[in-house]
């Protein structure tokens, strides 16, 4: 059986290595040293915590973890009012957002507004041509000031803000379209 | 021994206010129960940053499921019991990750996890507070001098005229007699049930 000495040595870590190892092997042959060995450890952890001067920083840890709780709260409320909230343009912004998106290097939005400026002329001379006529007729014109203005916007805003991916020449010609008559259509309405 | 709390608001009176949104009013429940609950973890689990680690989740733990908390209960209790629960699986989890450690380690582990039972434990830090207050006063001050003032074997052994071994040697037999005493009580109150 270790002595009282031993064991009071070994919990201190003040055992050197070579009888630590033979004290260790050797207390596996008495479970109740062994034993005596868990309860002075338990106890030396529980007074070492419960007469520890220094549990400011767990208190303020904790403290740390419970405010954040509501903090994630109010978090997500403000994500949920601002980055996630659905954007509604400005005609501005809408415009500032279609020239930036222009002014990337890729050689082809010049190409696309290239066409939309042709479809833009075409799409002019055409309402006037039927103007003249008399035989012109365009639901979205039914609309009329700012609320009409501020739909047209939407629709625009949505196009140029989220630019479609392009899997082939139909869709890319169905998005010039449908960008050149909402840009049409606006400048009629001006 | 444990520093009076500055607040002389009831448990119950702080954590209906927790209840009703007041995170601060959790600070002072923080404050009174820390130190047993961070010793009720470390006496089923002798490893410091462990009992930190589950002290501090038992807390925030508490505070999210706070509307579950019946406020005309004690609170220390409840409290125990998280704790208790997630002790339970850190040594759970220690078992199955046992390959690695030492034969000594394995068989403190072995003796650790054989006591886990689902329900909490009596609340032995109670009665650890009552008999260290039993303490004789220079061997409380022995305690005091090496828990909360933190000494070293060397500086005790210099302060006290002694050698390192008598220092080592005379906390060895106190923590034995704390234990003791605490068997004693714990002993005394399953009686009285």
């Amino acid at each position: 059986m270790p002595s009282e000495q031993q064991l009071a040595d070994y919990l201190a870590s003040a055992l050197p290595d070579r009888e630590r190892a033979e004290f260790e092997a050797e207390l596996a042959a008495h479970p109740e040293a062994l034993r005596e060995l868990v309860e002075q450890r338990r106890l030396d952890a529980a007074l070492g915590a419960l007469l520890d001067p220094k549990s400011e920083p767990l208190e303020a840890a904790i403290l740390a973890s419970v405010r954040g709780a509501t903090d994630e709260a109010i978090e997500a409320r403000v994500l949920e009012a601002t980055v996630f909230a659905k954007p509604v343009p400005s005609l501005r912004t809408a415009w500032l957002a279609m020239l930036n998106w222009l002014s990337g290097k890729t050689s082809w939005r010049w190409a696309g507004v290239a066409v939309v400026l042709v479809l833009l002329v075409l799409g002019t001379m055409s309402y006037w041509s039927a103007k003249r006529s008399g035989q012109h007729r365009q639901p979205g014109l039914e609309l009329a000031g700012a609320d009409r203005e501020s739909e047209l916007v939407r629709e625009l805003a949505l196009l140029v803000i989220e630019p479609p991916v392009w899997t082939g020449a139909e869709q890319q010609s169905a998005w010039l379209t449908a960008l050149a008559a909402a840009t049409a259509s606006g400048g009629n309405e001006r | 021994m444990i520093e009076p709390d500055e607040s002389d608001a009831s448990d119950s009176d702080l954590l209906q206010r927790v209840k009703r949104g007041e995170a601060d009013a959790f600070a002072p429940v923080v404050r009174r129960h820390l130190p047993s609950l961070r010793a009720f973890v470390a006496i089923h689990l002798p490893v410091p940053h462990l009992a930190d680690e589950i002290a501090h989740e038992a807390f925030v733990f508490a505070f999210r499921r706070i509307r579950e908390f019946d406020t005309r209960r004690p609170f220390r209790p409840w409290l125990r019991g998280i704790a208790w629960q997630l002790v339970r699986a850190e040594l759970q989890r220690f078992a199955r990750e046992q390959v690695n450690r030492s034969r000594l380690e394995q068989l403190q582990l072995a003796e650790l996890t054989a006591s886990l039972t689902p329900d909490a434990p009596p609340d032995e830090v109670v009665f650890l507070e009552q008999c260290l207050a039993e303490l004789p006063p220079h061997l409380r001050r022995l305690i005091e001098d090496r828990y909360r003032h933190e000494l070293t074997a060397a500086q005790l052994a210099d302060q006290w005229g002694r050698t390192e071994e008598w220092v080592r040697v005379t906390l060895f037999r106190v923590r034995r007699q704390l234990r003791a005493c605490i068997e004693a009580k714990l002993a005394g109150a399953r009686h009285a049930l």
